[in-house]
């Protein structure tokens, strides 16, 4: 029997295992590594990932991990900067937003993105210290020093802390006190315009309503009409929707919990800084190559707008994983990808800048995802998509074509968020001989909206191919945007609302699959969002494919249903994945 | 800031290794043993450990495109990390435990002891490492059979040094329990 750590090492050594190693093993699997490397590269575009495990892992286990916390708080506090909005005044709403002007402790909720797909910022407000939960990120407990420029992220589990210095910002606030200076500034000025809307009734309780506009900008307060107190505000801007929700004003909170000590015997992090003041366009680059690289797994986002930046949390925490970065790497990764986004939140160039990357693969060196004009320039600077950068003259800039798409591609995604087209969907797979899936999916329409008849669809494979759409078995035009998101142009003389039968046929490769132990991993995805879904599989009689015996008693059996859900609600598109049990015929 | 010494050693044959397969064969011919031989020692079986290594550097093959590490360290614990997986993955598939010990009681040779030493029960002690967690299987295997530092092991398991020490720690006295429970039942 061994007796410490040293005797062990030695008993094991004396035990000896023949670990020879094969040459021709060597060698084969050298060649074999190489040529799935060759072919992984090349065929980059038609890899995909098992989005639908991916996501049911993420709703399983909220993110922990101190990295992505730091990575999304970061960047909320960047971008909710610059929510600061226009109010205006009159003697009623200055009733209204008076409490916000004198109270010493605020807590509230802000709300980012639309009301179906929103994300939510937990504030407790204690003078200069926040203290901010997300509602995609769980586990630490994050502690914002604006007098200090600090934030701390600690987690009592772990008992592990990270400090993140906030530093350069010359008027660090909170985003109340952001409402209490734009409320104070303009009170005094006579050029902004208020409404009152009066009276709105929401769960049984009364509101007062005022609208402030100014500019691209709306705000609007719904007050209490008994307590005249303010409970939610909502500021609308071209791209995005901030609301503050549950305002309570002068809470009695704990201090110790604002706390920026770290208790004794925690490990504690120092993750760096993000220097609100260096605003460069190589650190942005550098947060472009992150976003690509680890986060969107190769390509980049679909957009950079905040609303994206406050969800992109789950995914960054995967990424990091994915990358397989020590945690000290991981903090630091996020640390340099937050500072890149003051570039863009702290925009110091001429007019605005444009962003145009939605599809465009890492490396793609022909194709610009940003570009912008410098200070003082008469050129332009463009990012390409492989990140090296060109000085443009202005004629010579992206055609319209780039915007277009880009803003197709967010229109794409906001209706599925806003479930603006709504159906239950079949799902009929034939697999061909060809190695191919032949796929139809019949679609009843019982949702659409009264003011657009460009309808968004999605396939649920990178790789997979739209080949026809009829509505009521006529034809209908469509057109790709990128890889498998389509845009269909609904006829409008033809729909007849009693009757919106929708078939939608495409393709894809067997190899888009995953190949799991027992069979292959069939994403289960509405083209739109849907409240019925089902799923048949057809194995067409010279496929040299066979359902398991343990799933069909008879091999002659070519058909199977996998999958029938009905009354999802609210409606959904990624209803998570199923195993397809075949295998090689005999 | 962060410290990161990473970023002082950047290591080109890495970056190289995500877009050229002249680099990532250099990098195969650097693992191909260390990799193979841990596999070995997880698995006390050749054919298998060629399987599981295959699988390894497949999925580096795979994966290298997107692999945002940056030195030849960086490197060894992404494969390390993959390869405790895999093994792991096997262990569990393979529900014949005995088949795993009678295999791993015959590839073993046994050395004379100089100083009288009692001569180590293999067997025994197989069927003991395999009562552990796998993870705690892997540390046994890194650490004893591969001889690793605590510190890279720890950076391929993505645990605190400090933790990993008294992970082992704690496995060596399971190990002692197990083995004495075995010796007490057959005294």
């Amino acid at each position: 029997m061994f007796k410490n750590e040293a005797d062990f090492e030695k008993l094991v050594s004396r035990l000896h295992v023949d670990a020879e190693t094969n040459p021709a093993h060597r060698e084969n699997l050298r060649r074999q590594m190489l040529s799935v490397f060759n072919k992984t590269g090349q065929q980059s575009q038609k890899r995909i990932t098992p989005l639908g495990v991916f996501r049911r892992t993420i709703m399983r286990s909220p993110i922990t991990k101190i990295a992505a916390a730091v990575a999304v708080i970061a960047a909320v506090l960047i971008g909710l900067h610059f929510a600061g909005n226009p109010f205006a005044a009159s003697v009623t709403f200055a009733q209204v937003v008076q409490p916000i002007l004198t109270a010493r402790t605020v807590s509230l909720d802000i709300l980012v993105g639309s009301q179906e797909n929103k994300s939510v910022i937990h504030d407790e407000v204690m003078g200069s210290r926040i203290r901010r939960t997300v509602s995609n990120v769980q586990g630490p407990d994050i502690i914002i020093d604006l007098e200090q420029q600090k934030m701390l992220a600690i987690d009592h589990g772990k008992k592990t802390a990270t400090y993140l210095g906030l530093s350069g910002l010359p008027d660090l606030k909170n985003y109340v006190e952001l409402l209490r200076e734009t409320i104070t500034r303009l009170q005094n000025s006579a050029n902004f315009n208020v409404e009152n809307r009066g009276s709105e009734e929401i769960e049984g309780k009364t509101y007062i309503v005022f609208v402030a506009s100014g500019d691209n900008d709306t705000v609007t307060v719904w007050a209490d009409s008994k307590t005249a107190l303010p409970v939610r505000i909502e500021q609308k801007t071209p791209n995005m929707l901030i609301a503050c929700d549950n305002l309570q004003f002068d809470v009695a909170f704990d201090e110790s919990l604002f706390s920026m000590e770290v208790p004794a015997g925690y490990v504690v992090q120092d993750a760096g800084g993000i220097d609100f003041s260096k605003s460069s366009e190589s650190a942005f680059i550098e947060t472009l190559r992150i976003w690509a690289e680890i986060i969107e797994d190769g390509q980049f986002p679909d957009s950079i707008n905040l609303q994206d930046i406050v969800k992109i949390g789950l995914k960054f925490d995967q990424g990091l994983k994915r990358a397989g970065l020590t945690q000290q790497q991981q903090t630091e990764v996020a640390t340099r990808w937050g500072q890149g986004l003051v570039f863009i939140r702290f925009f110091k160039g001429q007019g605005q800048w444009h962003y145009a990357g939605v599809g465009v693969k890492l490396g793609d060196a022909e194709t610009p995802i940003f570009w912008y004009q410098p200070k003082d320039s008469d050129t332009w600077r463009v990012i390409y998509g492989d990140l090296h950068v060109e000085d443009v003259e202005e004629q010579n800039l992206p055609g319209p074509e780039l915007s277009d798409r880009q803003s197709k591609i967010l229109e794409s995604s906001r209706q599925w968020e806003k479930q603006e087209f709504v159906g239950t969907e079949k799902d009929l797979w034939h697999v061909t001989a060809a190695g191919e899936i032949a796929a139809y999916s019949y679609m009843t329409l019982i949702k659409m909206p009264q003011d657009t008849n460009s309808m968004y669809i999605k396939l649920p494979y990178a790789g997979a191919v739209l080949e026809s759409v009829t509505l009521n078995d006529e034809e209908i035009p469509f057109t790709q945007l990128i890889k498998n998101r389509y845009e269909i142009r609904l006829p409008l003389d033809k729909l007849d609302q009693s009757k919106m039968n929708l078939t939608c046929s495409w393709v894809v490769n067997m190899e888009a699959l995953e190949k799991v132990d027992n069979g292959y991993r069939v994403k289960l995805q509405g083209l739109i969002p849907v409240t019925g879904f089902t799923f048949t599989t057809v194995l067409e009689e010279d496929c040299g494919l066979e359902f398991a015996a343990e799933y069909v008693k008879d091999p002659s059996v070519r058909s199977l249903d996998s999958f029938t859900r009905k009354d999802t609600a609210p409606p959904a598109m990624d209803l998570g994945a199923c195993v397809l049990p075949i295998k090689k015929s005999d | 800031m962060a410290k990161l010494v990473e970023q002082a050693e950047d290591d080109g044959l890495v970056l190289r290794a995500r877009t050229q397969a002249d680099a990532l064969g250099q990098l195969y011919e650097l693992y191909y043993e260390r990799i193979f031989r841990f596999c070995v020692h997880r698995l006390f079986d050749k054919e298998i450990a060629e399987d599981v290594a295959s699988g390894v550097f497949l999925e580096v093959a795979r994966g290298i495109h997107r692999f945002a590490g940056r030195t030849e360290q960086d490197f060894g614990n992404w494969v390390y990390a993959i390869a405790a997986n895999q093994a792991n993955a096997h262990i569990r598939k393979t529900l014949r435990r005995k088949k795993l010990l009678a295999e791993a009681a015959g590839s073993v040779r046994v050395s004379h002891s100089t100083d009288n030493a009692p001569e180590p029960d293999w067997p025994g002690l197989y069927a003991a490492i395999l009562k552990l967690k796998p993870k705690h299987q892997t540390i046994v295997t890194l650490r004893f059979f591969e001889n690793l530092p605590y510190e890279q092991i720890a950076q391929i398991l993505n645990v605190k040094d400090a933790t990993l020490r008294v992970t082992v720690h704690r496995i060596l006295e399971k190990l002692r329990s197990y083995l004495q429970t075995v010796k007490d039942v057959e005294a």
